[in-house]
């Protein structure tokens, strides 16, 4: 028996009110630990959804211009010839980056100019599992060519409308014969005038197998900065030029964080009240408990010793409820992951450190909401407490 | 040392705020060691203000309280929290035990101020002091299975498991009927015959009439001596 036998007993003995100041810290903690988990699991996947609207980093390869002018007479700038990417250097570069996790797509492209109907047309060539990830908001009428797709094509909206061309049809293109698998909706970009055909066939019509004109990447950026992962880019393909589409990445890191921040806001909200209960709780145990505390006073109990036996109540409360946050965040993260069809995404094994992070949280908000009360009650004088009964 | 001056009140003065009078008013006192001193009066005469103060519950406004020699008054708390706990005991009308500790761990109490458990020797005295009480066998009783008497007799042992030279008792019988009032006074009795200084509180003149000495209190003064 010592000083902890005191908050002990009397929790036990106040057990209705134990329980119900214990479930509501519990249900704060509780909500705030599944709310934290939930945010992170949504997103991720909400970033990894954001990806299918394009990338936000772009790889050229490193170009020399030259400013031409005689006289005073500026004749522009000359784009002196640059090297295309070698596709099979810069994957090799890219899998050795220390965030090569956060590259979610690499899509080559390969610009090459053609004749088609009598018309010059600009051909873009993709590799259509990456390009279709990467433009997850193109819409066609007819369909997408498959992942192989070594002999379709897709025409933007504007080049199918200049070319009278529909979905289905043949295209011969170099020699080579392809189906048109669909047209695009108009994009109001670039995409609108190009046709789009198999990388390996823009290479061989540009004469330059296994090459790419410029890449676009996709980066996940809520672990760390697009700066870094560009910084490693940059680090990796010395020969290219990396840019990030910083509006791009900020606007999608918003939507990612407005989502973190929303529910933080509501879990600090919810805290806050079971705070306040704890506090309202603590207040009102002091002033039913004067008598009490008159009585530790009267026998020699210091202020400090009082101070004890209240904090050391709200620790206890605070120990038991973060253990139970922990548990029911737990539940709760499946509960709430499982309605958004996200269950499998779950995290499923005990991490120590959120569990000891949850329980250090719950126990120093206990202690610092007792603090005040259990100061107010080592104020209290013995003989004012006990004669006034 | 004096016999009479174990614990001297010397010009006490205690206003309480918004009071027309002190509720003591430079009261002179001094008691022995050993001796058992009733001090009555009518409600309101300061009999309650003075024991408080000589027991270092509330401080005095002005005047001084001398224990074997030493002011208290202007000893600093962590010295009053000691007296409190280790050479003066106090009891009051209402027994004020903790409802959820057994008749043994109320007694206990005071040895609980720390981190430290009770030792067993902390036991095995607060064992022995209930059953000095009349107590044995009701160590692990609840207050609420207690008679009046019998919760008052913990309270007793409480105030004295460690120990204390001096009692202060503010009327331990008010709460009890004839019957339990007389054996605590009885309890008392025997206490003070060991050695322990008594310093009683009471309206009672035929409980107030087995003490050595009794001094009438109105108005915050000492009336007469007995």
């Amino acid at each position: 028996m010592n000083i902890l036998t005191l908050p002990l007993r009397h929790t036990g003995a106040k057990w209705a009110r134990t329980f119900l100041l214990t479930a509501v810290f519990t249900l704060g903690l509780a909500s705030m630990s599944g709310l934290y988990q939930v945010s992170g699991v949504i997103a991720d996947n909400f970033e990894k959804k954001l990806i299918s609207y394009g990338a936000n980093i772009l790889v050229t390869p490193k170009r020399e211009t030259l400013r031409i002018s005689y006289g005073g007479y500026s004749l522009g700038d000359v784009i002196m010839e640059e090297d295309p990417i070698d596709l099979a250097t810069a994957q090799k570069a890219i899998d050795a980056m220390p965030l090569r996790a956060n590259i979610a797509i690499v899509a080559p492209k390969m610009l090459a100019m053609t004749r088609l109907s009598g018309q010059t047309l600009a051909l873009v060539g993709v590799d259509w599992e990456q390009e279709l990830q990467l433009k997850g908001y193109w819409e066609a009428e007819g369909e997408f060519p498959g992942a192989d797709g070594a002999f379709e094509a897709l025409a933007g909206a504007e080049a199918a409308r200049k070319l009278d061309l529909r979905p289905g049809q043949s295209l011969d293109i170099d020699g080579k014969t392809l189906r048109l698998a669909g047209v695009l909706k108009a994009t109001g970009s670039d995409d609108d005038s190009a046709l789009f055909v198999p990388l390996k066939l823009a290479q061989d019509i540009a004469g330059k197998p296994g090459q790419a004109s410029f890449l676009e990447v996709a980066a996940l950026c809520s672990g760390c900065p697009i700066e870094d992962i560009t910084a490693q880019l940059q680090e990796a393909m010395p020969d290219s030029e990396v840019r990030a589409l910083i509006q791009v990445a900020e606007s999608r890191m918003y939507s990612v964080h407005f989502a973190q921040n929303l529910a933080f806001s509501v879990s600090l909200v919810i805290l806050v009240t079971a705070c306040a209960m704890l506090i309202m709780s603590m207040l009102s145990s002091v002033a039913e408990r004067r008598r009490e505390i008159g009585i530790m006073r009267a026998i020699g109990f210091s202020r400090s010793s009082v101070f004890a036996v209240f904090v050391s109540e709200a620790l206890g409360i605070g120990l038991l409820a973060g253990t139970l946050a922990y548990v029911c965040g737990r539940f709760l993260t499946f509960y709430v992951l499982g309605e958004l069809h996200m269950a499998d995404a779950a995290p499923t094994d005990f991490e120590a450190l959120p569990f000891f992070a949850l329980i250090l949280l719950a126990a120093a908000t206990a202690g610092l909401a007792a603090a005040f009360p259990a100061w107010r009650a080592s104020l209290v004088e013995p003989a004012e407490a006990l004669v006034a009964l | 040392m004096n016999e009479k001056n174990l614990l001297q009140a010397r010009g006490i003065v205690k206003r309480y705020p918004g009071a027309e009078r002190p509720a003591v008013d430079h009261l002179d006192l001094d008691i022995g060691a050993g001796e058992f001193l009733s001090i009555a009066g009518p409600s309101g005469s300061g009999k309650t203000t003075l024991l408080h103060i000589l027991s270092s519950l509330i401080q005095a406004d002005a005047g001084q309280i001398l224990f074997q020699g030493q002011d208290i008054c202007a000893a600093p708390e962590a010295v009053r929290n000691r007296l409190r706990g280790l050479v003066f005991a106090v009891v009051f009308q209402q027994h004020h035990l903790l409802p959820y500790l057994s008749a043994l761990e109320n007694v206990l109490l005071p040895f609980l101020g720390g981190i430290k458990p009770a030792r067993a020797a902390d036991i095995a005295t607060a064992q022995a002091m209930l059953s000095r009480v009349g107590l044995a066998g009701k160590e692990n009783s609840r207050p609420g299975q207690m008679s009046g008497g019998e919760q008052q007799r913990v309270a007793i042992a409480r105030a004295l498991v460690r120990g204390a030279q001096v009692l202060f008792a503010d009327e331990p019988t008010g709460s009890l009927d004839s019957v339990n009032g007389a054996a605590i006074i009885q309890l008392l009795r025997e206490l003070n015959s060991e050695g322990l200084t008594v310093v009683m509180v009471t309206h009672n003149d035929e409980f107030a009439a087995q003490s050595d000495r009794i001094v009438r209190m109105a108005d915050g003064a000492i009336q007469t001596l007995s």
